[in-house]
């Protein structure tokens, strides 16, 4: 599946939206910044998102929700979580629902290119 | 009423009908002429078009409060002529109940709106009037014609703790804020006053403050009139009067305290002047063998003393006759005798007689007497005199013509001291009685028979009479009796108890004038003080009770009189100065006592007691075992009617409470620390949120910048804008560090101005992780320009960040609502408000007080001690805090008020 090769950021923070999309495109990939779990269900891109980098805690849809709420729609999307709060049982969790990684923020840009590569493979 | 009824009567038929959801089922002609709407173009939700569309939300919304409250009510809204022009009118929403009670459909009146009232009922003029009312100092109300209530001012609403809405639609809620004790009177007030003849009233009664407490108010009510003369309405303002009470109270007591010391202090002075009397009594026999008698002229009553018995030779026991008297008379002198009294007593005057008297067994007495007029008694003619025994001197007249001159003199000192002692007998209750231990008997005058309740013709014995006397005083008197028959003076007092099972209280004064062979004969007064005993006894006990009292409440009192320069302490006094009980006082003696830093308040003190100036102070003393006390001293000075400074006060010893206060403050500051751990808790999740949201766009932006600057070609111009946004990231976690350090140290702070908007945003910058975590959204809003109020920044952030974590807790098992939650600021002409409202679980309706005292909660975890500790920090602003129920939808609103200050004011200073 090399041909679904778009990276969606999910993350209410404009400064990790703003961020983390440069660093990927920096890799030749692309990359598309969403402020909100609803903003991405509403877009176009579910269907073509080749890796989902998603923020647990957020305003409205959590990132784990939006995790089941994809699965219930049955779309297979690969996701990268990132967490700016320390949870290592909703880490669990969200892992055995299939979650290729679960971050924790500060993460070194090794970190998350590994985890978007395995991502994309996985897909 | 009336008028309005005759203008509706003037104006087109604008009636119509609705169901009371709102929507019409006919309208009259009038309606339809106004409007030009057509009929079927009104009928159901169609009227609504003609309304103008700014007043068509309160017209409806006042619409279903009236379907609710089931009484009639009204409301101005403009509508719109057929050419398109708006006028406004006055809606008046008529329910009709129908059979079952319920409300189902309405009239609906309109009315031009003409008169000021209703036009001030409108839009702007209700603004402005309302605005004004606001501004007023006191507790404003207006009410419609029929009494009821239909606007209060802000300060009102405030104090009873009520809404605009309760005001117009809660008719009970007056009764619920007057004291029930009051409620009939004032209901009785409200009858006889809100009526068309009404005239202005004022009425006192007690109303209920929001937090519970009841004070006293005067209400003063006025009619507002049309230019007709007719009242319109009513408008009140309502005074505090609680503060003036209770310093009326406070003086009330005073005065009562002063009346009873005055009453003592009179008791004993009228029983010094007798007792002084008494001895002139005994003085006055033993000098002069002068008798003396009291006469009511109209009723021929007579009162002779014991020597005047022995002069005249009557008998004591039987009532002494006008005509008795003349058949003693010397024929010889019987005319001028008869001539001299009739001419003084018919002119009202006193009289001096000297004549001759023949007893019964033929000796011849030289008697002179003095009357005089009792002109105390001006309606009765009662003469008061002294007869003297002169047989004697008039042998030696001669002798005595040569000092007549001074004999005059002794006898006018005489005739006064007898006043004396008719008054002093008058007023005594004493009897004199004559006890000769030759023949072991007792002569009594007619007095003491009467105390002790025995027939005048009893032959008294000394045994008769310790008969009488109460058995705890048995050996009192028998020691009397012997020391009398040894010859000493008699002075004691004993107690009887009387034939009718009264116990009275006596005392005997005798002394000795002759002896008859070796015994003596003893002339005396018996006085009974049962009264005086009685109110020294209950003077005595309050006066126990009040040294008791100073005790109880280690407080002294004191009396400096400034011109003397005497000070007189109350032994509790010396007690709390461990000064020896009444020794002599001075200010240097005190002086030596207080804390040399309280020197000066002590120099202060003396220099305003010396200008007439009431002083209080809190210093301290120093104790000779080196121990320190804290003392409350309060002072006021008082002039006495000669004019004399004095200074008079208390001194409480409050060291216990003072260590006491300090060991609260400590545990406070304690607390408060502890409570701002337990939120650092609560916070750590958040505060690693904050600070690595920046920190993750950091690196994420650092990787990217080495990336573009390693490719080939180097991406420099991309490469140099993420090196810029690296530097924006590092700033944005620095703020939140800095936001920190303010926030977590602990230290004595000084009042600062603080702006609460600001305040609270940080608050909520740095609780956003902890409220995302439970899914609770933040809504603001914030008044523009919000004074400043001076106080410390930390506490006040401590108090709101503690009422937004409680809202987040409060909403946390609500899953079919969303979990609001509101912060508002506003601020009123002299407060500033903050309240923080969520869609929880609400308070218990009980009382929400006690979710105010420390360690209650409601909570799985926490130390309830939040709430407790935030009112603590709100009442060292001088603010307050409360929290209620949300009235119009789920949860509870908690809020806190503070003062503003002007920066010039004094900074609160305050422990951490």
């Amino acid at each position: 599946m090399a041909e679904r090769r778009l990276v969606s950021v999910v993350d209410d923070d404009e400064f990790v939206r703003e961020a983390l999309p440069d660093l990927l495109r920096s890799l030749g990939l692309e990359a598309t910044p969403f402020a909100s779990a609803e903003e991405f269900l509403a877009s176009d891109m579910v269907g073509t998102t080749g890796c989902l980098v998603l923020d647990v805690t957020m305003p409205g849809m959590t990132g784990p929700e939006l995790q089941i709420e994809l699965a219930q729609r049955n779309f297979d999307i690969p996701i990268v979580f990132m967490t700016a709060t320390f949870d290592d049982k909703l880490g669990e969790e969200v892992l055995k629902r299939g979650a290729v990684a679960f971050l924790m923020k500060p993460f070194s840009d090794a970190a998350i290119i590994d985890a978007v590569k395995s991502a994309l493979e996985v897909g | 009423m009336e008028h309005e009824l005759t203008r509706m009567q003037v104006l087109p038929r604008m009636v119509w009908t609705a169901l009371s959801d709102g929507r019409a089922e006919g309208f009259g002609e009038g309606w339809l002429d106004y409007t030009g709407l057509e009929y079927e173009a009104s009928i159901g939700s169609g009227w609504q078009s003609a309304v103008h569309f700014e007043d068509l939300g309160r017209l409806l919304s006042i619409w279903e409060a009236i379907v609710r409250s089931g009484s009639q009510g009204e409301i101005a809204a403009r509508l719109r002529r057929r050419d398109g022009m708006f006028e406004k009118f006055l809606f008046r929403l008529c329910p009709l109940p129908d059979s079952s009670g319920a409300v189902s459909r309405l009239c609906v009146l309109h009315s031009l709106v003409e008169d000021p009232i209703a036009e001030e009922r409108t839009g702007e003029h209700q603004r402005r009037f309302e605005e004004m009312v606001d501004a007023l100092p006191g507790l404003v109300w207006t009410a419609t014609p029929d009494g009821s209530c239909n606007y209060t001012s802000k300060q009102w609403r405030h104090y009873a703790g009520i809404t605009l809405d309760d005001v117009r639609w809660n008719r009970d809620w007056e009764t619920d804020v007057i004291h029930p004790d009051d409620l009939a009177r004032a209901q009785a007030f409200n009858r006889a006053t809100f009526c068309p003849e009404g005239v202005a009233g004022d009425l006192e009664l007690r109303l209920r403050r929001s937090d519970g407490e009841y004070r006293r108010f005067i209400t003063r009510t006025s009619p507002v009139k049309d230019a007709r003369g007719q009242v319109i309405g009513w408008c009140g303002i309502n005074t505090d009067l609680e503060e003036l009470k209770r310093a009326e109270e406070a003086l009330l007591a005073h005065q009562l305290a002063a009346e009873r010391v005055h009453a003592s202090v009179a008791l004993t002075t009228r029983e010094e002047e007798l007792k002084r009397a008494n001895q002139y009594l005994t003085l006055a026999q033993q000098l002069s063998q002068t008798g003396s008698y009291a006469r009511v002229v109209e009723t021929d009553e007579q009162t002779l003393s014991e020597e005047m018995y022995r002069i005249w030779e009557f008998n004591p026991n039987e009532p002494v006759t006008h005509q008795m008297v003349l058949d003693r008379i010397h024929p010889d002198d019987l005319p001028s005798f008869v001539a001299t009294q009739s001419a003084a007593l018919a002119a009202g005057k006193d009289f001096d007689m000297t004549y001759r008297t023949v007893m019964p067994n033929g000796a011849v007495k030289h008697l002179r007497s003095f009357s005089q007029r009792l002109t105390e008694i001006p309606e009765r003619l009662v003469y008061v005199g002294a007869t003297q025994d002169i047989t004697e001197w008039k042998l030696a007249e001669a002798a005595l013509r040569a000092n007549e001159a001074e004999l005059r003199r002794a006898n006018y000192e005489l005739l006064r001291a007898y006043r004396h002692i008719a008054e002093a007998q008058r007023l005594s209750n004493t009897g004199s009685f004559t006890l000769d231990f030759s023949v072991n008997e007792l002569f009594w005058s007619e007095e003491l028979y009467r105390i002790f309740e025995l027939d005048p013709t009893t032959l008294i014995t000394l045994d008769l009479v310790k008969s009488f006397v109460h058995p705890a005083d048995i050996p009192a008197y028998v020691n009397a009796v012997e020391g009398a028959t040894a010859g000493v003076e008699i002075d004691f007092a004993f107690r009887i108890i009387t034939a009718s099972n009264t116990t009275k209280y006596l005392r005997a004064v005798g002394h000795r004038i002759e002896h008859s062979g070796d015994r003596p004969v003893f002339v005396g007064a018996t006085q009974d003080v049962t009264k005086s005993r009685l109110a020294e006894d209950a003077l005595r006990q309050s006066e126990a009770f009040l040294s008791q009292g100073e005790v109880v409440a280690e407080s002294g009192s004191f009396l400096w009189n400034l011109d003397s320069g005497e000070i007189r302490w109350s032994d509790q006094m010396y007690r709390i100065f461990q000064f020896e009980l009444r020794s002599l006082i001075t200010l240097d003696r005190i002086a030596a006592r207080v804390h040399p830093d309280d020197l000066a308040d002590m120099e202060e003190m003396i220099t305003r007691a010396h200008a007439a100036v009431d002083s209080e102070y809190v210093h301290r003393i120093l104790l000779d075992d080196g121990s320190m006390r804290w003392l409350h001293f309060v002072a006021r000075s008082l002039q006495d009617e000669d004019g004399r400074l004095r200074y008079m006060g208390t001194v409480q010893d409050i060291t216990d409470r003072k260590l006491a206060e300090e060991a609260l403050d400590k545990v406070r500051s304690e607390l408060t620390h502890a409570a701002r751990a337990m939120s650092l808790g609560v916070l750590t999740a958040s505060i690693a949120h904050e600070v690595n949201q920046p920190l993750t766009s950091l690196m994420t932006n650092a990787s990217t910048c080495v990336r573009l600057l390693g490719a080939d070609p180097p991406d420099l111009e991309l490469a140099r804008t993420i090196a810029q946004r690296t530097i924006r990231d590092a700033n944005r976690a620095s703020e939140v560090i800095k936001r920190l350090r303010g926030m977590f140290s602990r230290k004595r702070v000084v009042a600062e101005a603080v702006d609460l908007n600001e305040a609270a945003r940080e608050v909520l910058a740095l609780s956003g992780g902890a409220l995302q975590a439970a899914r609770v959204v933040p809504r603001l809003d914030f008044a523009d320009e919000l004074p400043k109020i001076r106080g410390d920044r930390v506490q006040l952030q401590q108090v709101i960040l503690n009422l937004v974590l409680n809202a987040a807790d409060a909403m946390g098992a609500i899953d079919d609502r969303p979990r609001h939650l509101w912060i508002k600021t506003s601020s009123g002409s002299d407060e500033v408000c903050l309240s923080v409202r969520d869609a929880g679980v609400g308070l218990e309706p009980q009382n929400p007080e006690r979710l105010f005292d420390a360690f209650y909660t409601t909570k799985g975890e926490g130390m309830g001690i939040g709430l407790s500790i935030s009112r603590t920090i709100i009442d060292g602003h001088a603010g307050r805090l409360w929290g209620v129920s949300n009235g119009d939808g789920p949860g509870a609103t908690f809020s806190f008020t503070i003062p503003c200050r002007s920066v010039a004011a004094d900074p609160i200073s305050m422990d951490a």
